[in-house]
């Protein structure tokens, strides 16, 4: 996968260095982020933007990116309810959509 | 499984400016620090900023938040703090006991810190614009957006919006363009019970007619977003006509493709770490909402406990950076490692270059003034 929605140059803080790619998968599937990544900009720079369901099915995703507001949440490596915007990646990670049960006591 | 425990002379909850300037401060004068953050890299939300500085004539200068945090980070490691990056804190115990646990399950921390002083600088999170659709993937808050652009380069979008009207709106509008987004349009909100801050019409919006450009984006004040619409992502707005006194004109209702809209709701201080300790909060709208009672040199009513930053009441990145030097001086004089009359002559220097940072500051709250006037009055009539 591309990363369709990296910035190759920045008019102020000029041409994007090229990060150390860092491979890593979501819900099943092999990508590439860059070392320095969280959860979030890797999923979002190759377009991937819905991270899970609330109860009601509906789509969720990055919304504060400072770790307030939980909308982020995921799977990694079998542990519900992390934050995606707070968690750098790392090699071999695996990181799943978090999909609401309806029941807020379930883990 | 035995409880992780470190000891310090002072604990400083939030790696912002503030935090990590008090930190250096207080290190400097022979306190043994420990700075517990949530994020995985110092720096808090001055990472997020990017902006441009007017020197003497036309002399511009872009203040890059990424480097400027990074420079707060060497200096503390520098003075021989110990930042622990990736760690909530879940609670905080009088005496004091800071109780932590880690972001990423897969790194270690300490279970509880344990230190005579506590620096509290958890800074403010951003209002949710509550509109029909706003959790959409593709609706980001302001500081989301700027996570993305500023931190990671990344685009939010193709084609975006940016709902609500303030300073910040503005700067963000303008970080979007940065980052090759088409920002469509600022505009406000329409009122509704759930949308804070909505936008209050005036004789502005009689005399402009419309609209006004700003660096190219055009800034709509008789038009207003409705709803946020899409299936898995943002997909478009919903826009309606406003008259000047802000009211819906109906009939004139459409839909604007995009695929990001970022919301600007103003921001609030996050008490609730020091309301669980029973420090004392009174409510200032003009500071962003609740905040801690707090004296001239960023002390409590509990002893032991000081506060700087965003806390107490939303301020940008060099009055927080002050004031958080203000407060390790404070707390160094509090733990018995600066000498009194030398830390009374240090906290004199910084309360002087916080006024300059004041007089100089990028205007989140315009009557933040009135407010700091008012908590003053407050913390002098206090019950003691």
């Amino acid at each position: 996968m591309a990363e369709q929605h990296r910035v190759a140059y920045h008019p102020v803080l000029g041409a994007t260095p090229d990060g150390q790619p860092i491979s890593f998968t979501f819900d099943g599937r092999d990508i590439h982020g860059r070392k320095g990544d969280t959860i979030a900009s890797a999923l979002w720079a190759l377009g991937l933007t819905v991270l899970g369901q609330g109860a009601g099915g509906d789509p969720r995703g990055l919304y504060c990116g400072i770790g307030h507001c939980f909308s982020c949440r995921v799977t990694v490596d079998g542990v519900r309810g992390v934050r995606a915007c707070l968690v750098l990646i790392r090699p071999g990670m695996r990181v799943e959509r978090c999909v609401e049960d309806g029941d807020a006591n379930a883990r | 499984m035995p409880m992780r425990v470190e000891h310090a002379d002072l604990v400083v909850v939030g790696a912002g400016p503030a935090g990590l300037s008090a930190a250096t401060e207080a290190a400097r004068a022979g306190v043994r620090v420990i700075v517990v953050d949530e994020s995985p890299v110092p720096g808090g939300c001055l990472r997020f900023e990017l902006q441009e500085l007017f020197g003497p004539g036309d002399h511009v200068e872009w203040q890059v938040g990424v480097e400027e945090a990074h420079h707060l980070a060497c200096a503390a490691e520098a003075a021989g703090v110990c930042v622990i990056p990736g760690a909530s804190v879940w609670g905080i115990f009088p005496g004091w006991e800071v109780y932590v646990t880690p972001v990423d399950p897969a790194s270690a921390v300490p279970d509880v810190i344990r230190a005579p002083a506590l620096i509290v600088a958890t800074g403010a999170a951003q209002n949710p614009m509550v509109l029909p659709g706003w959790t959409l993937p593709g609706v980001l808050n302001a500081g989301a957006a700027q996570f993305l652009l500023n931190v990671y380069r990344i685009r939010p979008g193709t084609r975006a919006v940016v709902v609500g009207i303030d300073p910040l709106a503005l700067v963000v509008a303008r970080q979007l363009t940065f980052g090759g987004v088409e920002v469509k349009a600022i505009l406000p909100p329409v009122p509704g019970p759930y949308v804070i801050g909505s936008f209050q019409p005036d004789a502005v919006t009689r005399s402009l007619d419309g609209s006004l450009p700003v660096w190219g984006i055009p800034l709509l004040l008789r038009r207003a977003v409705m709803s946020i619409e899409g299936r898995d992502r943002v997909e478009g707005v919903r826009v309606v006509d406003l008259d000047a006194d802000g009211h819906i004109i109906p009939g004139g209702e459409e839909t604007w493709e995009v695929d990001a809209a970022v919301t600007v709701a103003g921001l609030f201080p996050l008490v609730n770490l020091i309301l669980s300790v029973g420090c004392p909060v009174v409510h200032i709208p003009e500071l962003g909402g609740h905040v801690p009672l707090y004296g001239p040199d960023l002390e409590t009513p509990l002893s032991g406990l000081f506060v700087a930053g965003s806390l107490t009441g939303v301020v940008g990145s060099p009055i927080a950076a002050a004031q958080g030097r203000l407060a390790g001086i404070t707390a160094a004089r509090h733990l018995g490692k600066l000498q009194a009359g030398r830390a009374a002559q240090e906290q004199e220097r910084i309360r002087a270059s916080l006024s300059e940072a004041r007089a100089r500051a990028f205007e989140f709250l315009p009557d933040a003034d009135r407010g700091m006037a008012r908590l003053a009055g407050l913390w002098d009539r206090r019950a003691t």
